[in-house]
Formats: C-alpha cells, sequence, structure tokens
C-alpha cells in the first residue's frame, strides 16, 4: 500500500470515528454525587434506573453515584461540577438560587399547607423553573421533596420571642435559611450538618429546623424533646446535570435519560412523602411534645412570613410574576378543595 | 474443609438432634446444660470452620433445631444468645433473597433482645423505651454483661443493616451506638477489638465533607487491628469500604484489601469470618474501578 493509500485509509477511520460518536455511540459516564447515603431506597432505586437507562442505550450511557455525600457538601459538588471533575448532583435547590432565583419560590416560609397543596402549584410551576434552569446551564432530572421542616429542640418554643432567645441553628452556607431567620428576628448559629448533634448535646445550639426523616437520619431525634406544629419551609432537592456533558447524547438518548430518571424520582419522591408524615409521628412516638401554637402566635408567625416573603420580592430574589402566578395556582387550589 | 471435618460436624448436628428427641422425652433439666454445651461447642465449630459452603449448607437445619429448643425453653438465656448469632450470621452472610434476610435478622435481634431482658431486667424494651433510660441502663453495666452486649451489638447492627431502607430501623442507630460504647469503656479488646471496629464503622457514618470525624474514625480501625494483632481480617474491610471510600483513598482501600487477601484467615472464632472477609475484599478490590 502506498503512503497516500495509508493516508486516505486513516483519514477514513478518522472520519469514521467522528460519524459513531456524532451518533451516540461513545460511551458517556455521568459522575453524579448526592448525600442519600448507599443503600436506601432511594439509592437502590437510581442504580437500578442508571442500569435500565444503560441497557435501552446499549451500553453507551452510564451513571455513577457518589453516595453519602463523599464528594462534599451540596456548593462543593457544584463547584465541583464547574470544574467537570462531576457531572451533576442531587443538591438543595439553594445550590443554583443565584442562577435560577425562582427555585427559592417553594422555599418561601409557610407556604403550604400540605403535600397537595405542592403538588398542585409544582404541576404548574415545575415546568417554568425547568426552563429556567435549562436557560442556565443545568439540566433538570427532576425535583424531589424530602417534606416539611419543623422546628424542634430541647425547649419549648411556640411563639417568635421565644424562638428568638433559642440558640437556633442554620445550615452553613445556607443563605436562604439565613435571610428567612433574620426576618423573623432570629440570629441563627451556623453549623456544618455533621456538628449538628453534639451541637445539640453540649447545648451550642437548642433549636433546629428539619424534615422529620432528616432529623431521624442523623440521629437528632435522640436529643430533641419539643416540635413545633407548624410547617416552617417545604424542603426539596434538585437532580442537575451539567449541560456540556447532557449534550453529548444524542436527542434519543436525551430523551431516555429524562423519562427514566423523571419516573424514577416520582417513585422516590412518593416514598419520601409517606416516610415524611410517618416520621413525624413515630418522633411523637418517641415521648417528643408537640407544641401546637396558639391562633395568636400562629397569626404572628403567618405575619412574619408575609413579611418575608415581600423582603424578598423587594430584593428581587424571586420574580413577583412568577410569585403571582403561584399564588394564583396555590388560591385556585385552595378555594376549590376548602371544606 | 476436609472430608472428616464435615463428617465430625454432620455427626455433631447428628447428636444435636438426639439431644433434641431426648429433650422432647421430658428430661429437660437434666440435659439442659449437657445440650448448652453441646450449642457452644457447635457454635464454636462454625466459626472455626473453613468451609462457608459446607456453612452454608448445614447451618439450615442447625436452626431448626434450636428454634425447637427455643419452643420447649423460650427462656434458655445461652440457647438465645446462640441463636442470635447464628441466626444473625446467617442473614448477612449466607442469605441473598432481602425478605428472607430480614426475617431473619429480626429473629435474631428478638433473641438477643430477650436474652438481655433475661439477664438484666433493667435491659427489657431497650428498643422501645425512652432514649435517656437506655444510655443510662446501658451505662451501668459492667464486665459480666459484656456476652450480652456483644452479642446485641451485633444482632441489632445486622438488623438495621438489613432495613437500611425504614427509617424505623435507622432511627435505632444511637442505640447500638451506646451499647458499642459502653463495650468500648469496659473492654476495648472484647472480641478482637469489635468494640473498635463498631465504633470505627458509627465514626465514618458522616463523610468528613459533611463534618464527619475521619481521625476518629481512622484510630478505631487501626486500634481494632492492632489490638487483634492483625488478626480480625473484618477490621481491615471495613476499614477499606466504610473509611477508604469515603474519603476516596484508593491508595489505603487497596493496600487493606491487598493485606486481607494475603493473610491467612484461620484464628480461633474468628476462621470463617475472615474468609468471608477475604471474599469481600475480594469484591471490594473487583469494584474499586468503578467507585473511584
Amino acid at each position: 500500500m502506498t503512503s497516500f493509500k495509508l493516508t486516505r485509509f486513516a483519514a477514513m477511520l478518522s472520519l469514521l470515528s467522528v460519524i459513531v460518536a456524532s451518533h451516540g455511540y461513545a460511551t458517556t459516564t455521568f459522575k453524579i454525587a448526592t448525600t442519600y447515603p448507599d443503600g436506601t431506597e432511594a439509592m437502590v432505586e437510581l442504580k437500578e434506573t442508571a442500569s435500565a437507562i444503560e441497557e435501552l442505550t446499549d451500553g453507551t450511557v452510564k451513571f455513577k453515584f457518589y453516595a453519602g455525600g463523599i464528594m462534599g457538601d451540596d456548593f462543593t459538588v457544584k463547584r465541583k461540577i464547574r470544574a467537570r471533575q462531576l457531572h451533576g448532583g442531587i443538591v438543595q435547590t439553594s445550590v443554583y438560587s443565584n442562577e435560577v432565583p425562582n427555585l427559592s419560590l417553594y422555599s418561601l416560609p409557610m407556604l403550604f399547607r400540605n403535600h397537595e397543596e405542592a403538588k398542585a402549584v409544582r404541576e404548574e410551576l415545575d415546568p417554568l423553573l425547568t426552563r429556567e434552569l435549562e436557560a442556565a446551564g443545568v439540566v433538570p432530572l427532576g425535583l424531589i421533596t424530602v417534606g416539611f421542616a419543623y422546628a424542634m429542640g430541647t425547649k419549648p418554643v411556640g411563639t417568635v420571642s421565644e424562638v428568638r432567645r433559642s440558640k437556633v441553628w442554620v445550615p452553613k452556607d445556607n443563605d436562604g435559611a439565613k435571610h428567612n431567620l433574620k426576618v423573623f428576628g432570629i440570629n441563627p448559629i451556623p453549623l456544618p450538618v455533621g456538628d449538628v448533634l453534639t451541637g445539640i448535646q453540649t447545648g451550642l445550639i437548642d433549636t433546629i429546623a428539619s424534615p422529620p426523616v432528616v432529623a431521624i437520619a442523623l440521629q437528632w431525634h435522640t436529643q430533641i424533646e419539643y416540635m413545633l406544629d407548624i410547617r416552617l419551609q417545604y424542603v426539596y432537592t434538585i437532580f442537575a446535570i451539567d449541560e456540556r456533558m447532557f449534550k453529548r447524547l444524542s436527542t434519543e438518548h436525551q430523551n431516555i435519560v429524562r423519562n427514566e430518571m423523571k419516573s424514577a424520582l416520582l417513585r422516590i419522591e412518593n416514598q419520601l412523602i409517606e416516610d415524611h408524615d410517618e416520621a413525624f409521628d413515630f418522633i411523637l412516638e418517641q415521648g417528643v411534645e408537640l407544641i401546637t401554637p396558639d391562633s395568636d402566635s400562629l397569626k404572628e408567625w403567618q405575619k412574619l412570613s408575609e413579611s418575608a416573603v415581600s423582603q424578598w420580592l423587594e430584593n428581587e430574589m424571586i420574580e413577583l410574576e412568577s410569585y403571582e402566578l403561584l399564588k394564583e395556582t396555590l388560591e385556585r387550589f385552595r378555594s376549590e378543595h376548602s371544606p | 474443609m476436609t472430608q472428616m471435618k464435615r463428617l465430625l460436624l454432620r455427626q455433631a448436628i447428628g447428636i444435636a438432634m438426639v439431644a433434641l428427641i431426648t429433650l422432647q422425652s421430658g428430661c429437660q433439666i437434666v440435659v439442659s446444660s449437657a445440650t448448652d454445651q453441646l450449642f457452644k461447642d457447635l457454635e464454636a465449630s462454625i466459626l472455626n470452620s473453613d468451609d462457608p459452603e459446607l456453612i452454608a449448607a448445614g447451618i439450615p437445619s442447625f436452626l431448626i433445631l434450636i428454634d425447637g429448643l427455643l419452643e420447649q425453653n423460650p427462656s434458655d438465656f445461652s440457647m438465645l444468645l446462640v441463636a442470635a448469632h447464628l441466626k444473625s450470621s446467617y442473614a448477612t452472610a449466607f442469605v441473598i433473597d432481602l425478605e428472607r434476610q430480614r426475617r431473619y435478622a429480626t429473629k435474631a435481634r428478638d433473641h438477643a433482645l430477650q436474652a438481655a431482658c433475661l439477664d438484666n431486667a433493667n435491659m427489657c424494651d431497650l428498643d422501645t423505651k425512652p432514649f435517656d433510660e437506655v444510655k443510662l441502663v446501658i451505662h451501668s453495666l459492667d464486665q459480666k454483661a459484656l456476652p450480652v452486649i456483644y452479642m446485641l451489638t451485633y444482632a441489632w447492627s445486622s438488623w438495621i443493616l438489613a432495613h437500611s431502607h425504614d427509617f424505623r430501623a435507622i432511627a435505632q442507630l444511637s442505640r447500638v451506638q451506646q451499647l458499642v460504647e459502653r463495650m468500648l469503656e469496659l473492654d476495648e479488646t472484647y472480641e478482637y477489638g469489635a468494640p473498635h471496629m463498631y465504633m470505627g464503622v458509627f465514626t465514618s457514618l458522616v463523610p468528613p465533607t459533611l463534618g464527619g470525624d475521619s481521625e476518629k474514625a481512622r484510630h478505631h480501625f487501626e486500634q481494632a487491628i492492632a489490638v487483634s494483632d492483625g488478626k480480625n481480617l473484618y477490621a481491615k474491610v471495613l476499614f477499606a469500604e466504610r473509611y477508604a471510600r469515603s474519603l476516596l483513598d484508593r491508595k489505603l482501600h487497596d493496600q487493606l484489601l491487598d493485606e486481607v487477601l494475603a493473610a491467612d484467615p484461620t484464628a480461633e472464632r474468628l476462621t470463617l469470618q475472615n474468609i468471608l472477609a477475604q471474599q469481600r475484599a475480594q469484591q471490594l478490590k473487583d469494584s474499586a474501578d468503578d467507585f473511584f
């Protein structure tokens, strides 16, 4: 074979490889971080779905999960995604609230009274959030709630002024939560998640806000004596994929990933909602006293929550138009479902 | 395992069958201490076995036997401990079907809780009484309670592992941790450094990136290896699986697993566990490229 022929042959080979890659036959492995502990049902579900996707894409799309928070807290995960060390994560939504302020909409204090209200609003607004995330270079495979955060601790706090006198924990780096607490006149103590249990044991903090399932997973429930019966905040996470990586997939494979993961996340969320209500009851069964605020206290909590929302709007931390759509949807749902 | 060993084990099970029949004939009190010893010997021969396949095949008939004896005498403290130990090991090491695994792990935990209650009335309802009371009870226990504390820890933590999908099981982790802390205070060398091994696992549950204390975890794993003279191979496997993986420390991970695979697994009451540890080490090595 002459050198001319060899060069042509090599060129054909490289062309062939480009064609193969552009049709999505090259293997893409998504490295995903999450704080879900390995072995939990959520992780089992995600891994099974990843296997299904691998099969449906003839082994060309794979997922590798780093469970249990070993890749760091959610903000570290975001940094690693930017640096392409990771390609996605299941993280708290506040991580992306700078890029997509409307992600904070569902986190407004005392917004939803129950899961049904949240579901009705999300059916209307999730598509909007999805569009805004995609425009910001984030592919959201789904949003997943872990339920509502309740105030709990070692002191019987029922009124806002009682909470103000307490030593309240706030997750380090969670600016949204800090902002809300500030509006309530509460000066919180920032600590990493891993220090909370010792913090309560040593008296460094005496009040936390957490969804019941999270409080149990981290063993905080063993130190809790009181829980305030107010759904302070809807807590949810997002399964986000880096668009740069996602775009490498063919449209067909992108659709497979989206559809399979959407169904999996829905199953995970349904289980988490079921667990949330059972975990709430379970904490009470452990001897924790439920503090029901009287009507005056409740009014004060609601008034301050509304002030917080006003401040979020004034500071343009959320968009007025989107907030109005949310309120309209919520009010419509309430009027249709009022007893 | 040699043919002779297999034969001996089968003969031992046969003798136990005879013991059961004798018991059912009515000579319960006289035979009780003899059967206790027999079952302890059988338990030891299982723990010292170097043939997991044989144990996997032989253990079910042994468990049926124990259940029969416990039905006759549900308050037999020694028998309850043996039952907790073997059912727990069987569930975690040999049962693949998840539902069966959970059933056996539950039976094992219940036997251990019942044994604890028989041993000391204050230890009744350790799984349901308020956590503060549990702490007080556990921290009042002395050296004599070590076998019960150890078996409770073993069976209860295996039960939590088998039920890690259920937050009600996860909620009990702190109770087991109290047991481990007390065991550590009473005798850090107990059962080849088991207290340090368990503490290593507990301390690794929250990764350092979320505020966990990795130095403390490392200390406990290293102590478990040191006090067992390196004989407790499972401590090294857990060190690799729970600690090195959570720190993404591939070098330490591989080094520990290579040591496990190269070691002689023979050690009194540890041989079977060490062989299973070697099998686990191989699985972890095989999956390391995927993990890291």
